[in-house]
């Protein structure tokens, strides 16, 4: 299978395939592997249909940029008069009056979408083992887990049953599960894609990200998606530049800090540590400088994360209520009862623990001694990051401390420790500065492990380079 | 709790805070541009973002800011810099995101006041604070025994929340309060103020306290005031039931009270013992908002003059009537239109009674407003400037030319007595040469007249209608004829 847009899009000019066979390729592949439970729902006709018209502009030389991309998209973001349930049993029968303003601007350049994904119920968690639909599992071993919580849009890549999706990245969905599937996640600056059409989590987090097999459709989409939008008031203004023009700008001058508090760490498997080590060394022997970085706060992101995600989450859940759409109880007796029963019914245990945790924080008793505190470390977190990226062009680490775990690892006994999944992930989103994961190898049971890439705010063409230089003349030659 | 033994009302001062909801006029919803109409079919002004669909953010009408700063500027509040947007979480169905948006921390206005006069008395409210905030939608309880319904038109909709000092001490004042910030949205119009449609609702924080004493007593908050008349009788019902509760020896309970107008009465909702857990913090989806000095000057000039300096210029420059005053300090387009109309012709007074009379009779009887008439400054100037130059009856300016005026953009009025035939022309004039023609003929009975015989009037009018008054106003010629009879 082509291992990227602009190969198909050759091939497209060539001829030797159309849009029609590479949808039915997708199509094919998503039947076989079923198993997998990537996709929740796949539009079969309709992505025939949008084949059908997107080779007759081919033929007449009039075609978008995206032409010949099939894209999986998270169930968490809207396309108009399609489901969309954020994995969750509460928005059962929830069609989109509105699209995502990345759908609507991918769908403008003539991608494709196949389906909605499987994700970990409204993005909270790092497995992808819904509770409503059932797990989503990893291509290189389905005993395992495929990360999460974009974990079907990282396993339906990494199996071909789209060349492309749509993640989100609140606290490391999309580069945690890409680690795991052995393709490239990117989380944008925050504010650099427009959240619109993105079901909330934590809104002051959230971002919508692209799960690719190569660092080049991640950086081709990156343009088309990112930008101003008036329809989200926190999206940057910032010009986009085109990524995908300048992936060969890479500079050996390049400062890169490796941030040894995560390669130190006690719950750093040893494989991924060695593989990490590995590039290193490699960039070393290509004479960037490489030295170590210190983050001793490392221990305080998770905590300020969690707290700050969870109060931000446990309004942004507020409107599944019962009253206007999705799930309500049956006969309830009164209001209240309306209110708490479709709730409980609805949301599974990660969501309710959540919002019954960002309720604590936010409650009058406690919200200094949680929220406001969260808020400070948060600004403090947020400098420091600045001040390291200050003083290299990169910082790099691992994705995730170990490869992808074995499915129902973490039960409500845990907890804490499932959350520690995103112990690497989270210091970008807490800061929200740009990362990417790319694949640097395999452990010795064959798991893709991921390298994390962070730069300074708005520097994604730079990020973009150096991922490009690592996966092209390191992944691909090892 | 010290004895009430032997005391009466009199001994007891109220103490009243306000909290003023302000529905603003902008053509959008506070955070989108869905209509903001009152009284369309139920849940007809909804988008998605108004029924809280998932992947639905806020963005801030900035016209809502523009009218609360306008707000805060009339009353000399200090304008916050930087402000932001607060959620407050509570489940309710016609609340549909399960907060609302409002401010919490940093509203935009800090301070100020209104200047308010009771009888002869004039003294300055205190604000507390203007905040802006979205209205949530109407639970309709009374279509069904058994199911509540919930209309969202109104969901969303812009509101300020305007606080008041604790320091208005009779009902008198509070309505007096109201009526002032009522005609003071009107005038800078960013609310209509219409208190029965629900766009301007009052709140009243009330409490008792022995006279002399400084501390405030247990307040009571009373909802659901939605007219200055039941603002009133609320108030005054409240104090007279919390002295009673006092001089009975029983303490003031902190609650809720929602008001019942039909029975002047008012029934507890609920009693304040548990703190209220709305778990506010800074909304996310909406940016902080930064305002420049130079984005308060351009605000500061749309405010040529504010309502009670307009009354003082239109009594001390012009000269009008006290009625006429008011009636041009209640709309800041009505008393622009007179002002400019001012700089074309000195007769004030007429062109103010023709404002209030003529004008707005006939704007009423068609059902629209002034600056969606043909009318300008400079027509009204030349009509009246006429009709004093005796070139046009009253009653022909009124009657022929004014709906003319008010409909016809294609009408000079320049033109129209140049061009009318001769009988409009020399209207007066000739009336008048008719009216000396009379005397002439009966000149025994002018000096029966002047002797003393005044019932001749009626002779006189009878002969002069009966010469040149066809088709025209007997009390217009009546006037003349008096006139003429006086000068002889």
């Amino acid at each position: 299978m082509f291992e990227s847009l602009s190969k198909i899009q050759s091939a497209l000019k060539e001829k030797s395939i159309s849009c029609c066979e590479l949808v039915e390729y997708h199509l094919q592949r998503a039947g076989e592997h079923q198993n997998i439970n990537a996709f929740l729902e796949v539009y079969a006709e309709e992505a025939i249909a949008s084949a059908k018209r997107i080779d007759k502009k081919i033929s007449k030389n009039e075609v978008g940029k995206l032409a010949g991309l099939g894209l999986g998209v998270k169930d968490n973001i809207c396309y108009k008069d399609h489901r969309m349930q954020a994995g969750s049993k509460i928005l059962d029968g929830f069609i989109s009056q509105i699209s995502a303003t990345t759908i609507a601007r991918v769908l403008e350049e003539d991608a494709i979408i196949i389906g909605r994904q499987n994700c970990d119920e409204f993005a909270m968690g790092s497995s992808s083992e819904n509770p409503h639909f059932g797990h989503v599992k990893n291509f290189h071993d389905l005993e395992r887990v495929a990360g999460g919580s974009s974990g079907g849009s990282a396993s339906a890549v990494a199996a071909d049953m789209c060349l492309a999706s749509f993640g989100s990245d609140t606290g490391g969905s999309v580069r945690q599960p890409a680690a795991f599937c052995g393709v490239v996640g990117l989380k944008p600056t925050y504010s650099r894609v427009s959240r619109y059409g993105l079901v909330a989590y934590g809104s002051s987090f959230d971002t919508i990200g692209p799960i690719t097999k190569c660092v080049e459709d991640a950086a081709l989409l990156l343009e088309v998606m990112a930008g101003q939008d008036k329809n989200d008031a926190t999206s940057s203004s910032r010009s986009v530049p085109s990524f995908s023009k300048s992936l060969n700008n890479f500079n050996t001058n390049w400062k890169i800090g490796f941030v040894s508090d995560t390669l130190n760490h006690s719950l750093i498997s040893p494989e991924v540590k060695n593989a990490v080590f590995g590039v290193l060394k490699w960039l070393e022997g290509n004479s960037f400088a490489v030295s170590e970085a210190f983050f001793p706060l490392l221990e305080y992101i998770p905590p300020t994360y969690y707290i700050l995600s969870a109060a931000e989450a446990s309004t942004n859940l507020a409107r599944y209520d019962g009253i206007r759409y999705g799930l309500r109880t049956e006969n309830p007796e009164n209001l209240e009862a309306l209110y708490k029963k479709t709730r409980a019914e609805g949301f599974g245990d990660k969501v309710k623990r959540r919002i019954m945790l960002g309720n604590f924080v936010l409650s009058s008793s406690y919200y200094d001694t949680y929220f406001t505190k969260a808020q400070k470390v948060r600004r403090l977190i947020k400098g420091e990051t600045e001040k390291l990226l200050s003083q290299y062009d990169f910082l790099v680490l691992p994705t995730t401390p170990t490869t992808a775990f074995k499915a129902d690892k973490f039960d409500e006994n845990n907890v804490v420790e499932a959350y520690l999944a995103d112990l690497f992930t989270v210091q970008a989103s807490v800061s929200g500065v740009p990362a990417i994961s790319i694949p640097v190898g395999k452990d010795s049971n064959g798991l893709p492990i991921g390298l994390q890439i962070m730069s300074k705010h708005f520097e994604e063409e730079k990020l973009l380079s150096f991922a490009y230089f690592i996966e092209q003349n390191f992944t691909k030659k090892a | 709790m010290h004895s009430a033994r032997g005391s009466s009302f009199t001994d007891f001062q109220l103490v009243v805070g306000l909290e003023v909801h302000i529905q603003l006029n902008c053509k959008g919803k506070l955070f989108s541009s869905d209509k903001n109409i009152f009284g369309c079919e139920p849940n007809t002004n909804v988008s998605a973002l108004n029924i809280a669909h998932p992947g639905t953010l806020p963005i801030v009408n900035q016209k809502a800011i523009d009218s609360i700063v306008l707000l805060g500027i009339a009353c000399k509040s200090e304008i916050n810099k930087l402000c932001f947007f607060d959620r407050k979480s509570y489940f309710y169905p016609d609340s549909p995101k399960g907060f609302q948006i409002t401010q919490d921390n940093e509203p935009f206005c800090k301070g100020g006041i209104l200047n308010i006069k009771v009888s002869k008395n004039k003294r300055d409210v205190k604000l507390t604070k203007m905040h802006l905030e979205e209205d949530a939608g109407k639970s309709i309880h009374d279509k069904s025994s058994k199911d509540t319904y919930v209309d969202l038109n109104r969901a969303g909709t812009p509101l300020i929340e305007l606080v008041t000092e604790p320091e208005i001490h009779s009902s008198e004042e509070a309505k007096a309060f109201v009526q002032e910030l009522r005609r003071l949205v009107q005038f800078i119009n960013i609310s209509d103020g219409n208190m029965e449609e629900g766009s301007m609702r009052c709140d009243a924080n009330v409490s008792v306290r022995r006279k002399g004493s400084t501390e405030l007593g247990i307040k009571v908050e009373i909802k659901n005031l939605n007219s200055t008349r039941n603002l009133q009788r609320a108030i005054d019902g409240e104090f007279k039931r919390q002295v009673e509760e006092v001089l009975k020896g029983n303490e003031i309970i902190s609650e809720t009270r929602d008001y019942r107008a039909d029975s002047n009465t008012s029934v507890s909702l609920r009693t304040k013992e548990t703190l209220d857990e709305y778990r506010y913090f800074p909304d996310p989806d909406l940016p902080f908002i930064q305002l420049t000095e130079a984005d308060i000057k351009v605000l500061k000039e749309k405010l040529i003059l504010l309502p009670w300096e307009l009354e003082t210029k239109l009594l001390n420059k012009f000269s009008l009537s006290k009625e006429s005053v008011q009636f041009l300090s209640q709309d800041i387009e009505i008393a622009q239109f007179f002002l400019k109309a001012c700089e074309m012709s000195c007769n004030y007074q007429k062109m103010a009674n023709w404002l209030m009379g003529a004008i707005q009779k006939w704007l009423n009887k068609e059902g629209t407003s002034l600056l969606s008439s043909n009318l300008t400054p400079k027509k009204l100037a030349f009509v009246v400037d006429a009709i004093e130059d005796k070139k046009v009856s009253y009653t022909t300016a009124a009657n022929e030319l004014l709906p003319k005026l008010m409909t016809d953009n294609q009408f000079d009025i320049t033109q129209a007595f140049a061009s009318d035939n001769e009988e409009d022309k020399f209207d007066f004039n000739r009336i008048k040469k008719d009216i000396h023609i009379i005397f002439e003929q009966y000149s025994d009975k002018v000096l029966q007249y002047k002797k003393g015989k005044k019932g001749l009037l009626g002779f006189f009018m009878g002969q002069i209608m009966k010469m040149s008054g066809k088709g025209k106003d007997p009390k217009e010629i009546n006037i003349l004829l008096e006139e003429e009879l006086k000068n002889l």
